[in-house]
């Protein structure tokens, strides 16, 4: 009986792998035919049923771009970089799409020196460091075994508890991400007013244009309280905005 | 006046100069530069040393021989030493024989200084009849342009036997510049009513700048063979008698033009001299990626030597590359310089098209029209064929122009099935993951610590004890090391601490590992038994080796 039940999990998930694959490569085809709504279409179906996947945002991304729809591209690529931060595609396009913009933004928040897990962010994505911290915690269990056959080597406790800390760092910095993450977004209407409140009735401090990134802090009445690269800050209408990696819009 | 200022103070010096018995005198004060003066040092007596005649700016040296000789006067014996040195002078003017000091016979002697005069050659080119060996040196023009080549003729005539001929330059100078035309010709020619052997040189002289240039005199040192006196029929064929003379020519001044101005919308080649020049180009239809080769000449007579390619206007559409130019002068005896230089340009065409090569216009200085002669040479036109992209040259590059900018294409394969979210759940895995694993590694710990090591210990009793009992011998002195080793193994077989107590608190913890009675009673006497031989002296303890060993194969089999 349990093989039958493990047969079963086995086939239903080469099915969902292949249904995926099949999916992504639709998505493509219809790109190379250049019936780029199609593939802009496939590719959200993909990511609405839960497969985030970085390249499929870039592709996203550039499928946006085609159909000019560059708040849809910049919010796209910012999903993309936020799970492959070292693609050197991903940060080229970024680039050249935040250089089409109106407005004069930086995709790169400034860092402080206190940034530390902001600085491991745009260098490791958050899977990646769960992998490297199972790898540690691997390692120094092997060094501790070995430790406990071999007493004269001492160095093998010592480096196997100094991996244990990296682990026990790492999982701290894992809940921290988890917990209060970068929620990197984009303007996807021509233009929008930025509030000094969560109403449009509150004071206008600016405009931003079509593509401009921000990153989201909070929201409130269907507005979000937004922060600027250059330092500015201050609530938008969501629907006027975009954010991949943010759940409710 | 001057001459005969100068016959007497020559005559008052023929005399001896004398200076103790250390002289010196000169044969002759005055001469030209064809003669040679003979020095002459006369020491009478014993000196220390040879008399050393010191350098004399002018004028050059060669010593001629030393004579001793030996008189007696009056029962007083006499020697002499003279010491003869012949000193020729490159050119004409005052020279000083500084004194010269010798010591002789304990006493320093010091010569006067002598003063001798090279004057000025007094014969002129037509030497007379009598002369047997003369110098006559022409040129071709007086007066010349810078530049322009004019021919010198040299002629030595001579009656004498010539052995020997050494050509002695005087100083050089680098306002003139020489060069030799062709062989050296020897003739005969009759020369006021006799007849004279001749060799002739030629060369072609260049003056640099312009003025009134002294063109250096043609100097030789000959050696000549001279018929004995009263020789007879064979003196002639085995002479004997040698002789070294010194020719030298005429000066000669050469009166330099500069030249004029030259015109201004032209390449001037600055050269002189009379010339011709064409140019032929080895092809007009070409296609993209061929050149074509324009071939500049210019020959004809005057001195083409270092002279510099004409750089040929730019042309639009065409890369031009010059080569190393082709630079050839002959040195001809009749005409002087005949030069004859090649300039070759490879032109690239950089794109299809007809080009018009433009017209060149060179010019070079002519001195027999005394002025500047203009060619003016037609390229003609170049048709390229092709296609109408960029033929890259060497060293022609430029940078990338950008003149379109895109995103880079999407990404393809199995990387984009990947899943690459993070949330908190798989926070909480991952954290239970490594909790497991430390819960699992601390269990292994204590299994090792603890129970690993008691089976280890307790499935080896028996072993250790029979390792322990090979080093002891059954004898009655041995038997506490018994007791210690049947202890040890009790202990490691039950796992008991605290084996240092007697037999009854020993009865205690055996009866709890070991549930067979029978086998605990046998053990708590054994142990009973060895406390009496131990503490008490008493008992027998001649086999208590052997049961030992018996009793603890019972308690293997049994437990």
């Amino acid at each position: 009986m349990l093989r039958l039940i493990f047969l079963l999990f086995a086939v239903s998930g080469i099915a969902q792998a292949t249904d995926l694959s099949e999916r992504v490569v639709i998505a493509n085809q219809a790109f190379d035919a250049g019936d780029y709504r199609q593939a802009v279409i496939h590719y959200q179906e993909i990511i609405a049923d839960g497969h985030h996947n970085g390249h499929i945002y870039y592709n996203l991304g550039i499928s946006y771009h085609r159909l000019q729809e560059v708040g849809e591209s910049m919010a796209s690529l910012l999903a993309a970089r936020h799970y492959l931060p070292r693609d050197p595609d991903v940060a080229f396009n970024l680039k050249f799409v935040e250089e089409r913009i109106s407005d004069k933004l930086s995709t790169v928040m400034p860092r402080k020196f206190y940034d530390v897990l902001n600085f491991i962010s745009d260098y490791l994505s958050e899977y990646e460091v769960s992998f490297a911290t199972l790898a540690l915690v691997g390692l120094a269990l092997l060094l501790l075994t070995l430790y406990l056959f071999h007493r004269q080597l001492l160095f093998l406790m010592k480096m196997g508890v100094l991996l244990l800390a990296l682990v026990v760092l790492s999982l701290i910095y894992l809940q921290v991400k988890a917990r209060f993450p970068e929620y990197w977004g984009a303007v996807v209407s021509p233009s929008t007013k930025v509030y000094s409140g969560p109403r449009d009735s509150n004071m206008t401090l600016f405009i931003l244009h079509e593509g401009a990134p921000f990153v989201i802090k909070q929201e409130t009445n269907g507005f979000l309280k937004i922060q600027l690269s250059d330092g500015k800050k201050g609530w938008v209408a969501a629907e006027s905005g975009r954010s991949f990696l943010y759940p409710s819009i | 006046m001057k001459l005969v200022i100068g016959q007497i103070f020559a005559l008052f010096l023929a005399f001896d100069v004398v200076a103790g018995s250390f002289t010196a005198r000169v044969d002759k004060t005055v001469g030209t530069l064809e003669d040679r003066f003979v020095l002459t040092l006369t020491v009478n007596g014993q000196a220390d040393s040879k008399p050393s005649l010191p350098e004399i700016d002018g004028l050059d040296s060669s010593s001629a021989g030393t004579s001793h000789s030996t008189s007696w006067v009056n029962g007083v014996i006499n020697r002499e030493v003279q010491y003869r040195y012949l000193l020729t002078a490159n050119r004409q003017g005052k020279f000083t024989i500084p004194s010269i000091e010798l010591v002789v016979d304990g006493k320093r002697y010091t010569t006067l200084p002598i003063v001798i005069e090279v004057q000025e050659q007094v014969q002129r080119a037509d030497m007379p009849a009598t002369k047997d060996l003369f110098l006559v040196r022409e040129f071709s023009q007086e007066t010349a342009y810078v530049g322009e080549q004019v021919i010198e003729t040299i002629k030595l005539y001579y009656r004498l036997k010539l052995l020997q001929a050494n050509r002695l330059d005087s100083k050089k100078t680098i306002d003139l510049a020489t060069f030799a035309l062709g062989e050296e010709r020897n003739y005969r020619q009759v020369h006021r009513g006799r007849s004279y052997q001749v060799t002739e040189l030629r060369q072609a002289v260049v003056p640099l700048r312009a003025g009134q240039l002294q063109v250096p005199r043609f100097i030789l040192d000959v050696v000549v063979g001279l018929a004995r006196r009263g020789g007879g029929f064979f003196d002639d064929f085995f002479s004997s008698r040698q002789e070294r003379r010194r020719v030298v020519s005429q000066p000669f001044t050469l009166t330099v033009k500069p030249l004029p101005p030259a015109p201004t919308d032209v390449i001037n080649l600055e050269i002189v001299g009379d010339f011709s020049i064409n140019f032929s180009l080895n092809d007009r239809q070409l296609t993209t990626g061929n050149s074509a080769t324009l071939t500049l000449t210019v020959a004809g007579l005057g001195n083409l030597q270092g002279m510099k390619a004409p750089q040929l206007t730019k042309i639009a559409g065409i890369k031009v590359y010059p080569d190393k130019p082709q630079i050839n002068v002959e040195h001809d005896r009749q005409r002087g310089l005949v030069a004859r230089a090649t300039f070759k340009y490879a032109l690239l065409p950089t794109s299809a098209g007809n080009y018009d090569l433009g017209e060149l216009r060179l010019a070079y200085f002519n001195p027999a029209s005394h002025e500047f002669e203009i060619s003016n040479l037609n390229l003609g036109t170049l048709e390229v064929e092709g296609d109408e992209e960029r033929v890259v040259v060497a060293g022609s590059q430029q940078a990338v122009q950008v003149i379109g900018a895109d995103l880079s294409t999407i990404h393809r394969g199995d990387r984009l099935l990947a899943d690459h979210s993070w949330t908190l759940d798989k926070w909480w895995q991952l954290s239970a993951i490594f909790v497991v694993s430390l819960l699992c590694y601390a269990l292994l710990f204590i299994y090792l610590r603890f129970f690993h090591r008691r089976t280890t210990r307790r499935s080896r009793a028996y072993r250790l004890f029979r390792e322990a009992q090979q080093s002891v011998s059954a004898t009655s002195a041995n038997v506490p090391a018994v007791d210690r080793n049947f202890r040890t193994y009790l202990g490691d077989k039950f796992e008991l601490r605290g084996l240092a107590v007697t037999s009854l608190e020993m009865r205690d913890k055996i009866a709890i590992k070991v549930t067979d009675s029978e086998l605990c009673k046998r053990i708590v006497d054994h142990l009973q038994k060895f406390d009496r031989i131990v503490f008490a002296g008493r008992g027998d303890c001649a086999d208590i080796w052997t049961k030992t060993e018996q009793l603890v194969k019972e308690i293997e089999k049994r437990c």
